[in-house]
């Protein structure tokens, strides 16, 4: 199902258009040696009981849990050993380890040294991007060459029209930004300050809007996203 | 002694340290943590539909066979989109790589950067970094361990130093307006009917 968003032009005129992530296709699979498929499977160790931890429980210190090992296979559950996980269902475990069963979250602040600065309640950073709120035109455009040159651009979406007027608009963007061979910066809220956030506790963005004539009647429109300078570390 | 990343342009060979740039290292990190009643951090587990507790590090994930047999990751072969086998390419480090440009910078735009790296140059043409000076790109390949493809790696420079980004190619269709055919009249099976309002 297509993903929608709402855009404004530098007219103030906002639309829906369809946002879509570019392909990722390594461009090869492995095969086994014999040529025959393959498929990576996840497969149980040790379930809960036959860690070190719960065999030092069992068997008393170190030594005691290495003659165990040697005398047996305590570490070893044969009828679990190799079997392939399956569904499960992600749960959060106490020190004892048995599961919590209402979760407190906390965010915890770590600096560039690693050094925890706050822990305080975690509160949900709400989605920014969707259907219904037009993302602005900031009116904020920075020449291709600087953008490349001072953000990373880890991701990038393209634009896609639904309609022949959605195509106009489109069309009309990425003709505008290709004359002037600049991106726009994009943001969310009122005035495009904030970040863009495309699901609740995703990843934030800064967004670059690019435009593009491919001279056959093709135009493209793509929003670069990044959330890291180019900066060296440590300056 | 350590790994670089060498490239030779017109002949003429540069080479440079580099240190990987994150967020981490940059900004620092913030997690979500799940807390007990007692605030005490709680660990990611998996728990089976058959109610088997599985603790981190307890699994592990690796290729098998139809007959579920394992697989060892030295005896993969890997295979393009037609079915040929791909040779295995080297770790591009310390080996010198042609360096192509400068390049556009819509050429970066192309691909999405999977991995950047500051670049600390040890011994560099001064022609190429006189050109990075001015703002100019360049392109080269890089596999940090080897594999079956080689990345893109863009040499940039900027107020801060001198960056390789590692990247992704990414390619989008352009957009196209399928406009549909004008009408004509020996295409429109009413077009000979009489506007005729009396029938109702």
């Amino acid at each position: 199902m297509p993903r929608y968003i709402k855009l404004a032009d530098a007219q103030r005129r906002d639309t829906q258009v369809i946002v879509e992530g570019a392909e990722r296709d390594r461009g090869y699979t492995y095969i086994g040696p014999d040529g025959a498929p393959i498929r990576y499977a996840k497969l149980i160790l040790s379930p809960q009981g036959h860690d070190f931890a719960e065999l030092s429980g069992t068997f008393g210190d170190a030594e005691a849990v290495a003659e165990a090992l040697i005398a047996g296979d305590p570490e070893v559950d044969p009828s679990l050993v190799g079997r392939e996980v399956g569904p499960s269902d992600r749960v959060y475990v106490k020190a004892d380890g048995t599961i919590l069963l209402r979760a407190r979250y906390v965010r915890v602040v770590i600096d560039p040294s690693g050094e925890e600065v706050s822990r305080e309640p975690f509160v949900d950073v709400m989605q920014t991007v969707n259907d219904e709120t037009p993302l602005p035109w900031t009116g904020r455009l920075l020449p291709v060459d600087d953008v490349v040159r001072r953000f990373v651009i880890s991701r990038t979406v393209q634009l896609r029209h639904v309609d022949g007027l959605t195509f106009d608009f489109l069309k009309g963007i990425a003709e505008a930004l290709a004359a002037e061979r600049k991106m726009l910066l994009v943001g969310a809220g009122a005035k495009g300050a904030e970040p863009l956030v495309f699901q609740t506790n995703g990843s934030r963005y800064r967004g670059f809007l690019e435009g593009r004539v491919t001279g056959d009647g093709g135009v493209l429109v793509l929003l670069h996203l990044s959330n890291l300078e180019l900066k060296a570390v440590g300056a | 002694m350590a790994r670089e990343i060498v490239v030779v342009r017109d002949g003429r060979e540069s080479r440079f340290g580099f240190e990987r740039v994150s967020r981490e290292k940059l900004y620092g990190t913030r997690r979500r943590v799940a807390v007990d009643e007692n605030g005490e951090e709680c660990r990611l587990a998996e728990l089976t539909r058959d109610g088997q507790l599985l603790l981190p590090g307890s699994t592990a994930q690796l290729y098998v066979d139809q007959g579920f047999d394992v697989v060892e990751r030295d005896s993969l072969q890997a295979v393009d989109v037609t079915g040929r086998r791909l040779e295995a390419v080297e770790a591009t480090l310390g080996i010198a790589q042609e360096l192509t440009g400068p390049v556009p910078a819509e050429r970066v735009l192309d691909c999405e950067t999977s991995a950047v790296y500051q670049l600390d140059p040890a011994a560099v043409d001064e022609d190429l970094l006189a050109r990075l000076d001015a703002g100019e790109i360049f392109e080269t390949r890089f596999s940090f361990r080897g594999g079956y493809a080689l990345s893109p790696l863009f040499l940039v420079k900027n107020e801060h130093g001198l960056f390789g980004l590692v990247a992704d190619e990414v390619g989008f269709e352009p957009l196209r307006r399928d406009v549909a055919p004008a009408a004509s009249e020996e295409d429109d099976p009413f077009a000979a009917d009489d506007l005729d309002f009396s029938m109702f």
